[in-house]
Formats: structure tokens, C-alpha cells, sequence
């Protein structure tokens, strides 16, 4: 269960010499400006919103790679500043993250066993054969079979979707109880995206990981999240479950971003458009 | 753009600054009695007590240490133990010999390697091309004593086409003034050196040349002047040469200074007095003053080198910000 | 790192020029292990004739490949012997040059900051060390030895390693890569060495070759000029020897092999380097 209140970053504006003008001094970016959401175990919270419109931020304050400058998030309950200042590394066996690059996001030198089984290997665990087990474990558990025969590969070796795949097995091979997926099909193709939505959908259930879902893409929520949060110039503008949001927004900046897309159902998009199966065929 | 400027002019001082105090503390590791790098064990012991005072070599070292940098700073180099003549005076003429001898040969290394480089480039995939890039690596591979040796070996005692050392026949200025400079005689000795040292400095920019020019053939510019229907000799020369001018233009400054360091090498060879030759000798006489002055000077002059090096990169190159 | 040196031959080996400064390589390698063992003749005995006279100057011969010195020695033999010094000189500067110049661009261009202006400044200071002229301060002042050869070598020619591994380090921190390692726990320590480290390691093999035709040739530069280790023969004081026995002229055999031996090794390694440059570096890859 994760609880965000009020959180924000702000960043200073610029350091140029128009910062020395008297009355400048406190001008900031507010990239997030006072988040509050909750998630619970097992559930997916979409969080939508344009580029720039500080989500990503967001998804970063959340796992540690940013400070907050204000505002609390806990985690089952535990102040997460605090979490880490004791310790860090229990902080980040509990909060893990998937990118939307998969290409950049691994690290071309290592094999795919080097790859899932470096977590383990930061927490501390020297053991080879556990840490072998507990890999071809997680690449069965993410669709990656059989798991012997991508132990030896390398990132460039791999498809999209596949190096998506193996993103998603180190992100869950230390049981994370928190999950942030920033983007992660926007760079894959059509064909994959589904595979890989139901993937997430299907982790989070099982093994009751609240998940946060950061894209820019309506069209996907539908298939993996189970509330959304429209994010807008670094505040939430509205929350609520997905077929709410979707079918009866409430905010202005809402009904603008719904209607830049064609249809937000995924077995839409997925099926083959009406009147053109003949043509094909 | 002039606080970038004087940033960097800042660094020049404290590199040179750091420099000089390396050399200082360099030179007081050396056995026995430190004072033995500033004044000659041949004085009198009365004139050595003298010295060791007018220098504060009798005060602690750091005190010695500041008295050093402000005799730096007004270029006292203190006295030859050799000759006991001002160390200053010793260096000047040959820091004018050193730069007569590079100089002018750099210059000309850089503009024949430009030029066979972008011919390279132009025949590129051919017989010539594969021959002038083993030529240059296997010239830049080459000693330049074991070069500069060969050359005289050849030219001075096979074929007696020019004399085997010196900057002009000795004896025939006995007061080495300015007018030996103008002589035929000056040119004549300088013709070897000045070949051998051009020959061997032509690689560096040759290659450099030759692989900027095949890399910049690819990109679009270079495609959109050829789809305009320029010939390739025009495309090369015109566009893709130019571009490749900039990085080569940039890196002169910084080889200069590199090749003057390096001028120890041609200079023992052919016995040109120059400072490098000078930094030698002293060094074999145990005239520390000397040695160490002649070395702070090549020093000077390498780091003059990266600093205009750096400056005409960021002056020409527009990407480069001058926060 | 085994398939890091698996690459590294297999992008050598194509190409003609590549291969070929590989088997030179090779060659050197082989005489300076076997050397002292396969000469002919100890490199610093007198040789003498039949009749028991000094063998002074003597041209090529088929009891002397190379002809002897002005001092009666074996030239071959001192060639031989002599590649043993080159690479070791060379190889040990350069395994200390990749050392400093590959932590100090970790370090410089990873944390940044002030960390990395200072290293930087520190790096433009030694930019400005005039090459030769210092080793040879350095060795006229603290004694003739192949140790103090190594390291003052090492001192002047890890600045440009660590220039061109920073600017690598500076593109490589921000990737995505780099923050999942840090969300899993790993320290700076393991991020810079476990994770940067491995993608650098082909320009730094690069830097490593460049580095080593630098130093040979600088070995030999001091060798000549007569600060080399006065005990140890190497290819640059054959050359000396000849230089200041003012004889070198009248006996081109004593001064014309040794700095061919030292164009062909250096030559191997700018082939190698080069061979190698061309598959690491994509901007070179067009040409």
C-alpha cells in the first residue's frame, strides 16, 4: 500500500543572471506541485498526462532517484525518506522501477543472467546458485522460455519486447512491494504492447505489487490499470476508476486528451478494423 | 566570451604556477646538500656563502620556496655554474634558435600533410592511398634521431649536399649576433634539420586529415552538394576539405608546443643550439640553474600551446559555450 | 572481460593491416622472452677474429648478421636483446597510464561537480608537461632506471586516457542503465566499476595501444640521448652508442637495424590500435 501526499519538486528556474535581479531569486519550475495518491496492493493507478506534464518526475521522486522537496510518500506505512536514511538498501528491495527504453536501460556489456541477477547481487547475496535459481525463475515467470536459452545473450541479441521482458524480471526479482512502469511499451511495436500490458496486469494481481503506470497513452490504460490519474502542469486535475475517467471525464484537460484518441478499448485497436477483413482476406 | 577568456588565462598561470613549484621541490630531491642545484660547488667558500645568502638559501625552505617564485617572476634564473653568467642571458638567443628551427617547419608540415591528406581521401580505396598511409605510419612510427641520422648519413656524408650540424659554420660568427640569421650560410645548415623535421612532423596531420575527410563524406551536406550535381573533386575540395580544415586548424597550437618539447631529440643530432640542446648539456655538466631554467621555458611555451590550442577550438568552433 | 578480448582479436583480425601488426607483435613478444637466450653472442662481449684481433667495425658476415661495434659487439645479438626493454618499458607505462588515466576519468566524469574540475584542472596541468624534457629531469635528477623510466612516462601520459574516458563517462552516467542499478542498491562504487567500467573498456584498449607506441619510441628517444639504464641494452642506446663513439657513419649496419626494429614494433602497434579504433569508435567506422 502506498500513500503520496502533497509531494513536490521544484527545480530553480535558471542560474543565469537574470536570477541575481532582485524579486527573481525565488523563482522555480514547479515540475510536481502537490501529488496525493494512494495505491493499494495489487492494484495498477495509471498516471496520464502529456510530456513535460511531470509524471515522470514523479515516478522518479517515487523510487529514490529524486528528492522531494516537499511532501511524504509511505510505503506499507513508512515514511520512505526515512526508510532509506536507515537503510538504503531495504528501501530499494521494496520500490523497483521499469523504463521506457528497454535498450538503454540494460547495460549492453552484461548477459541477460548478469542482468536479472545484479539486484540480487547488490543486496548483498554472494550465493552463485541461488541467485542462478532465483533468475531462471523470474525469466519463466515474465514469458521468457525456455529461461537456459537467454541466460548467455546480450541486450543486443534480443527484441524489443524480449528486452522489456528481462527489464521486468530484474525489476521483480527482489519482490518489490512497489512498482513504477514509466512508459513501458511506448517504444515497443503494436504487436508486442498488448503482451507486455498484460504482463504488468498480471504481476501486480498476483503478487499484489501496487503498481503506477506513468504513459502518455490512453490507448493502453484501459487493458492494465484500475484507476486513473490525469496529471497536468505537476498537479493531479482528476481521479478516479478508468471507465469513469474515460467515459464521463470532469475536467476540461481531460475531455482534450480523450479526444485525441481514436478509441481507448485495446480489442479495438487490437481486432482488425470493421470493413477492411475482406479486403485483406 | 572575455570572461571565458580570463578563466582560462587564470588556468595557464596556475598550471605554470604548478609547474614551477614541481621543478622546485624536483630539484631539492636531489642527494646531499640541497643548496648544491642553486650554486656552484666550484666557488670559493666565501662566494658560496655570499650566493647562499643573496638567494636566502640559509632561511627554510619555504621561505626559500617564495623568494624562488618572485626570482621567477622577474626572470632571474640566477647564475650558470659553468660560466657564471646570468642564466637569462644564456637562454634568450637560444629560444629564438629553437622556434627559427619548428616553427617554420610545423607550418609546413601542416600545410603538405593537408594537402596529401585530402588527396588520400580523394583516392580513396586505391593502391596510393593504402601506400601514403603505411609511408606516414611507418615515418611516425620511425625514431626521429634514428631519422635525422639517416638523413646525414645520405645527404651530408654520402652525397655532401649539406653540412652534419650546427646553426652555421663555426667560427664564422664569433660574436653569434643577429646577422648570422640572414646568412646563406644559417640557411644552408638549416635546410636538413628543417626537412627531416617537417617530414616526420607531415604524418600526424596527414592521417588526421585523410580519416576527418572520409568521415565527414558520409554526411548530408557532403551527399546535398553531390546530388547538386558538383563533381566529386569539387565536393571534396570545396565542402568536405574546408570542414575538415577546422578540427586540423584547432590542434596546431598544441603540437607546436609538443613539437618544441620535442626538439631535444633534432637538436642533439644535429647539434642545433637550441634549448633543448642547452637543457641537455647543462643537465650533463650539472648546471642545474641552466637545465632548469631552459626547462621552464619549453614549459611555458607547451602550455602557450594548449591555451591558444583551446581557444581556437572554442573560437571555431560554434557548438562550444562560453559560460 | 574474456569476450571483451574475444572482440578485440576478432575486430583486429579483419582487414590486412591488422593481422599483419599482430603477428609482428607477436614476434617482439617472442624475442623479449627468448631474446638473451637465442642470440648468437653475449651483447656485450668482444668478438674477436681468427688471429685474435679485435673484430672493430666489422661489416655484415655470415659469423656476424649485423656486424660488430666500434667496441667488437655482436649487433644482431644487441637487437635481439634489446626488444626485451622496448616492451617491457613500454608495456608496464602503459598498463600504469590505462590504470590512472581509466580512474581518473571514471571518477572525473561520474560524480562531476567540483570532484570533476579539479581532476580536470589536474589533468590540463600535466596536458602542459613538456614530454620529453621532463622524463629526462626527472631521470638525471632521481637516478638512470627502467623503474624511474616507468614512472615518470606513466606521470606525463595518463592525462590523455583520462580526457577522452571522461567524455565517454559524461554520456554514459546519464543512461537508464546506470539509474536501475542505482534503484537496486548499488553503491557509486559498484555502479562506476560494475556497470560504466565494462563500457569503456574498448576505448581504453584504444588508449593502451596509443600509448604504448608513444612510450617505446620515448624509451628509445632516452636511450639515444644517453639517460636510458646504463646496464640494460636497448634498441635507442645501440644508437647511442654509435652516436657518441662518432663513428656511427663510417658503419651504417650499427645504426640502421635498430631504429628499424623500433619502426616495425611501433608500426604494429598503430596498425593494431587502428584496426581496432575503426570497429570501437563509430565516427571512424565510415572511413
Amino acid at each position: 500500500m502506498i500513500d503520496v501526499r502533497n509531494l513536490t519538486k521544484h527545480y530553480a528556474a535558471s542560474a543565469g543572471l537574470r536570477s541575481l535581479l532582485p524579486g527573481r531569486r525565488g523563482e522555480v519550475t514547479r515540475a510536481v506541485d502537490g501529488v496525493s495518491f494512494r495505491i493499494g496492493a495489487g492494484e495498477v493507478l495509471g498516471l496520464v498526462g502529456e510530456s513535460g506534464s511531470g509524471k515522470s518526475t514523479t515516478g522518479r521522486l517515487l523510487v529514490g532517484l529524486e528528492t522531494p522537496s516537499a511532501g511524504t510518500i509511505l510505503i506499507e506505512g513508512i515514511d520512505s525518506a526515512a526508510a532509506r536514511a536507515r537503510d538504503k538498501k531495504a528501501f530499494h528491495r521494496q520500490v523497483q522501477m521499469i523504463f521506457q527504453d528497454p535498450y538503454g536501460a540494460l547495460n549492453p556489456q552484461h548477459t541477460v543472467e548478469e542482468l536479472v541477477g545484479r539486484p540480487l547481487f547488490y543486496q548483498g547475496v554472494r550465493d552463485r546458485v541461488a541467485i542462478a535459481k532465483s533468475v531462471r525463475a523470474v525469466l519463466a515467470e515474465v514469458g521468457l522460455n525456455p529461461a537456459d536459452s537467454y541466460l548467455d545473450q546480450h541486450p543486443h541479441q534480443l527484441s524489443g519486447g524480449q528486452r522489456q521482458r528481462v527489464c521486468i524480471a530484474r525489476a521483480i526479482i527482489l519482490e518489490p512491494r512497489f512498482l513504477v512502469a514509466d512508459e513501458p511499451v511506448s517504444m515497443l511495436d503494436v504487436s508486442i504492447k498488448w503482451d507486455i500490458v498484460r504482463l504488468l496486469k498480471r504481476l501486480a494481481r498476483q503478487r499484489g505489487i501496487a503498481m503506477l503506470y506513468i504513459t502518455h497513452d490512453l490507448a493502453t490504460v484501459g487493458a492494465v490499470c484500475d484507476r486513473l490519474a490525469i496529471m497536468h502542469r505537476g498537479r493531479i486535475v482528476e481521479t478516479g476508476p478508468v471507465e469513469e475517467v474515460l467515459s464521463a471525464p470532469s475536467d476540461a484537460y481531460t475531455r482534450a486528451l480523450i479526444a485525441a484518441i481514436p478509441s481507448a478499448d485495446p480489442d479495438v485497436v487490437r481486432g482488425p478494423l470493421p470493413g477492411t477483413t475482406q479486403a485483406v482476406v | 566570451m572575455a570572461s571565458y577568456l580570463v578563466r582560462r588565462l587564470g588556468h595557464m598561470v596556475l598550471t605554470l604556477f604548478a609547474m614551477a613549484t614541481l621543478m622546485f621541490f624536483l630539484f631539492r630531491l636531489l642527494p646531499g646538500d640541497p643548496t648544491a642545484t642553486v650554486i656552484s660547488p666550484s666557488l670559493y667558500p666565501k662566494a658560496q656563502e655570499a650566493m647562499r645568502q643573496q638567494f636566502g638559501l640559509d632561511r627554510p625552505l619555504f621561505e626559500q620556496y617564495l623568494l624562488y617564485l618572485r626570482n621567477l617572476c622577474v626572470l632571474d634564473f640566477g647564475f650558470s655554474f659553468q660560466t657564471n653568467r646570468p642564466v637569462f642571458e644564456m637562454i634568450q638567443g637560444r629560444l629564438l634558435n629553437t622556434l627559427l628551427l619548428i616553427l617554420p617547419s610545423m607550418l609546413a608540415a601542416y600545410l603538405i600533410g593537408a594537402v596529401i591528406g585530402a588527396m588520400a581521401a580523394w583516392k580513396r580505396g586505391g593502391g596510393a592511398e593504402v601506400s601514403v598511409v603505411l609511408t606516414a605510419t611507418a615515418l611516425q612510427s620511425a625514431p626521429l634521431f634514428w631519422l635525422s641520422m639517416l638523413a646525414i648519413l645520405l645527404f651530408s656524408i654520402k652525397l655532401d649536399l649539406f653540412p652534419i650540424g650546427h646553426i652555421v659554420t663555426p667560427g664564422l660568427f664569433p660574436e653569434q649576433d643577429w646577422r648570422m640569421y640572414l646568412s646563406l650560410d644559417f640557411l644552408h645548415h638549416l635546410a636538413l634539420p628543417f626537412l627531416v623535421n617537417t617530414l616526420y612532423q607531415l604524418c600526424f596531420p596527414l592521417l588526421l586529415m585523410r580519416s576527418t575527410m572520409l568521415s565527414t563524406i558520409g554526411e548530408d551536406y557532403i551527399e546535398l552538394a553531390r546530388m547538386k550535381g558538383l563533381s566529386e573533386r569539387r565536393v571534396l575540395f570545396r565542402h568536405a576539405a574546408r570542414n575538415a580544415l577546422l578540427p586540423l586548424a584547432t590542434t596546431l597550437p598544441m603540437i607546436l608546443g609538443w613539437a618544441v618539447a620535442g626538439s631535444v631529440v633534432i637538436e642533439t643530432v644535429f647539434s642545433w643550439p637550441g634549448l633543448g640542446l642547452l637543457m641537455i648539456e647543462a643537465i650533463s655538466r650539472a648546471d642545474y640553474p641552466v637545465a632548469q631554467a631552459a626547462f621552464l621555458l619549453i614549459a611555458l611555451l607547451t602550455v602557450l600551446g594548449t591555451f591558444v590550442a583551446d581557444l581556437l577550438y572554442g573560437l571555431l568552433d560554434p557548438r562550444i559555450v562560453y559560460d | 572481460m574474456a569476450a571483451i578480448i574475444l572482440d578485440f582479436f576478432r575486430a583486429v583480425w579483419r582487414g590486412p593491416f591488422g593481422p599483419t601488426g599482430l603477428v609482428i607483435l607477436a614476434i617482439c613478444v617472442a624475442l623479449a622472452v627468448l631474446g638473451p637466450a637465442i642470440a648468437p653472442y653475449d651483447p656485450v662481449a668482444r668478438n674477436y677474429d681468427a688471429a685474435g684481433k679485435l673484430l672493430r667495425l666489422a661489416p655484415p658476415s655470415w659469423q656476424h648478421w649485423l656486424g660488430t661495434t666500434l667496441l667488437g659487439r655482436d649487433v644482431f645479438s644487441q637487437i635481439l636483446v634489446g626488444a626485451r626493454p622496448a616492451l617491457l618499458v613500454g608495456g608496464l607505462t602503459a598498463l600504469g597510464t590505462v590504470l590512472i588515466g581509466v580512474n581518473i576519468g571514471l571518477i572525473s566524469g561520474y560524480f562531476g561537480g567540483r570532484i570533476d574540475s579539479f581532476l580536470m584542472r589536474l589533468t590540463d596541468m600535466f596536458l602542459g608537461l613538456p614530454f620529453l624534457p621532463f622524463i629526462i629531469i626527472v631521470l638525471s635528477l632521481t637516478g638512470r632506471s627502467l623503474t624511474t623510466m616507468v614512472i615518470a612516462m606513466t606521470l606525463v601520459m595518463w592525462r590523455s586516457t583520462a580526457r577522452v574516458v571522461r567524455a565517454q563517462v559524461l554520456s554514459l552516467r546519464e543512461m537508464p542503465f546506470v539509474a536501475a542499478a542505482r534503484i537496486t542498491g548499488a553503491s557509486d562504487f559498484a555502479i562506476i566499476y560494475r556497470e560504466i567500467a565494462p563500457n569503456i573498456m574498448p576505448i581504453a584498449l584504444v588508449s593502451v595501444a596509443f600509448a604504448l607506441a608513444w612510450a617505446i619510441i620515448t624509451e628509445a628517444s632516452i636511450g639515444f640521448l644517453g639517460f636510458g639504464d646504463p646496464s640494460v641494452v636497448s634498441w635507442g642506446s645501440i644508437v647511442y652508442d654509435a652516436y657518441a663513439s662518432q663513428m656511427m657513419y663510417r658503419a651504417p649496419w650499427w645504426v640502421v637495424p635498430p631504429g628499424i626494429a623500433i619502426m616495425l614494433l611501433v608500426s604494429a602497434v598503430y596498425f593494431v590500435g587502428r584496426a581496432y579504433e575503426q570497429v570501437v569508435n563509430p565516427r571512424l567506422r565510415m572511413g
